[in-house]
């Protein structure tokens, strides 16, 4: 939020950069804003970034796996249903391994 | 966000940082009264309070060029030219191609990885630096003890992060998609961890080091540790690997470790410790974090691209492979004559490159680049070459390294798991127009 201000002022201050309106960043920063995305963003970023969530493509089986692995390793508490679930469809649906959504920099 | 955006909100608050009187001035037609109170004109008071998302009841009150907190904690990059952020927490950054041009990478220009949450206290003062374990002698050092007991020499180090070039993987693989600029070669000064080591007493027990930093992991769990990587002894006993309290003459940027840091040319950045204060031999394989598992390991026999591969199959990544990058011309460049100036450097752990070729033709013909020798062991090289482009239209540039083992930059990925070690020809376009 501060930043998409900050860019902002910057166009009213120097009043030469063009305007990219267009490319609102969600409420939920780089995630796609779909069904899932508000319970995703919440979950992941508890720990870290969805910037780190964002880059990723990887098959439901994958996801599960770093799910799993966060559990084991990292010290996440497990998802408790429906939002596990939730969160499991919207990822393989949204950040596959063909990028639908992969962040442009 | 677009590039530009991120540019421009990073040289606001880079020109704050540099003149905050003149930034008042320029980004919010603030200025300084003689009690050194601000002055906000219309205009720019409601630009500032439309940055905060409020109004500011006491905006007589700010002092002149006081950037708001609000506002100054959002510049996780400050200290950086031109990076690309790929993760802000933990912070990941990467320094596009044509940006690592300088033959020794400055400051502002040293990607960022980090893996956990960097210290708060990054004074060097009462900084300490325990050596143990394996030791007939355990030490608690300061940075000052490092400085006086210790030779101190500078050398540029290429520190190359083991993820570099993960995001080309196909099949992707899991972790930051770093592009090409998780690499840099500063100026580090500090002391040989062999020099302390020796003066420690290597017990003949000891196989490995392990070291630890002080991040916190991203959980901030009590005591459990983001990272923590070693290497056998007889790396660590090699004479390039420093244990380091400056970068390019002055204090290590927070994000590069500050205030000391291990650096382990040519291997995997992981290796190289950040905040520093612990490095301990142990009688085993260390076992620490991102030491077990799949994490900086790669499959010891070829694999498929997106074969499942059992975690026993997998060997830990000791030296980095031949690679290069292309720093001039940009990727995308037009150029308005035939003549074209091309530069980079190349590198390959533990070795020295001896040839590299650059083509313009897609890699029908080559021609050899002008070499320089490393400037030390463990730095990368630089090298530059003209090509003429025979009439107007599109080209690529392409670089190929070969070190003095004889291996080449492949053309396709190596393609393994974890998305590690991707050294593929770095092709850079550009039209002749």
């Amino acid at each position: 939020m501060l930043k998409r201000l900050l860019c902002t002022a910057v166009v009213m201050a120097l009043g030469t950069l063009p305007v990219a309106a267009s490319e609102e960043e969600s409420e939920y920063g780089l995630l796609v804003d779909k069904p899932g995305a508000e319970e995703t963003f919440i979950y992941c970023t508890a720990c870290h970034s969805e910037r780190i969530v964002a880059q990723q493509g990887l098959s439901r089986t994958d996801w599960k796996a770093l799910f799993v692995w966060m559990e084991d390793e990292q010290e996440m508490e497990p998802i408790e249903e429906p939002d596990y679930s939730i969160i499991i469809d919207y990822l393989s649906e949204h950040y596959n391994t063909d990028r639908p959504n992969f962040p442009k920099r | 966000m677009s590039e530009d955006k991120k540019m421009d909100h990073q040289s606001v608050l880079e020109l704050y940082e540099k003149d905050p009187v003149e930034a008042d001035r320029v980004f919010l037609g603030r200025v300084a009264h003689k009690d050194r109170r601000g002055f906000l004109k219309g205009a720019g008071l409601a630009t500032l309070g439309g940055l905060l998302g409020a109004s500011i009841p006491f905006h007589r009150n700010m002092p002149s060029g006081l950037i708001p907190v609000a506002l100054a904690d959002e510049n996780l990059l400050a200290g950086k030219d031109g990076l690309s952020m790929l993760n802000d927490r933990p912070l990941n950054a990467e320094t596009p191609p044509h940006l690592l041009d300088d033959a020794i990478t400055p400051t502002t220009r040293h990607f960022i990885r980090n893996n956990g949450i960097p210290p708060e206290d990054v004074s060097p003062d009462n900084w300490t630096l325990t050596i143990d374990g394996l030791v007939d002698t355990p030490m608690e050092l300061s940075i000052a003890d490092l400085k006086s007991k210790f030779e101190v020499v500078t050398m540029a180090l290429t520190i190359e992060c083991g993820g570099n070039g993960r995001a080309f993987f196909n099949p992707p693989a899991k972790g930051n998609q770093w592009t090409y600029g998780a690499v840099a070669c500063s100026n580090w000064t500090g002391v040989r961890l062999k020099d302390v080591l020796n003066a420690a007493g290597v017990q003949k027990e000891a196989i490995y080091t392990a070291h630890v930093g002080a991040d916190d992991h991203l959980s901030m769990k009590e005591g459990k540790l983001a990272i923590s990587r070693g290497m056998p002894i007889e790396k660590a006993l090699t004479d390039n690997i420093l244990i380091a309290f400056e970068q390019n003459g002055e204090a290590l940027h927070p994000h590069n470790g500050a205030p000391l840091r291990l650096v382990v040319p040519g291997w995997p950045g992981s290796c190289s410790q950040k905040w520093l204060t612990r490095i301990y031999l142990r009688d085993i394989v260390h076992d620490g974090p991102k030491m077990t598992g799949t994490a900086y390991r790669v499959p010891n026999r070829p694999v498929e691209p997106g074969e499942k591969v059992d975690k026993k199959d997998f060997d830990i990544i000791e030296r980095m492979p031949v690679k290069s990058l292309i720093t001039a011309p940009a990727t995308g460049a037009t150029v308005a004559g035939e003549e074209v100036e091309v530069r980079g450097h190349a590198w390959s752990g533990d070795r020295t490159i001896s040839e590299v070729h650059v083509s313009m033709d897609f890699g029908v013909t080559w021609q050899k680049a002008e070499l320089d020798a490393p400037v030390n062991s463990g730095a990368w090289q630089n090298f530059k070459t003209k090509v003429t482009l025979p009439q107007k239209g599109y080209y690529e540039i392409w670089a190929k390294a070969v070190d003095d083992a004889g291996d080449a930059q492949p053309h396709a990925i190596n393609w393994n798991p974890k998305g590690y070690l991707n050294n593929t020809m770095h092709r850079v376009a550009v039209r002749y127009s």
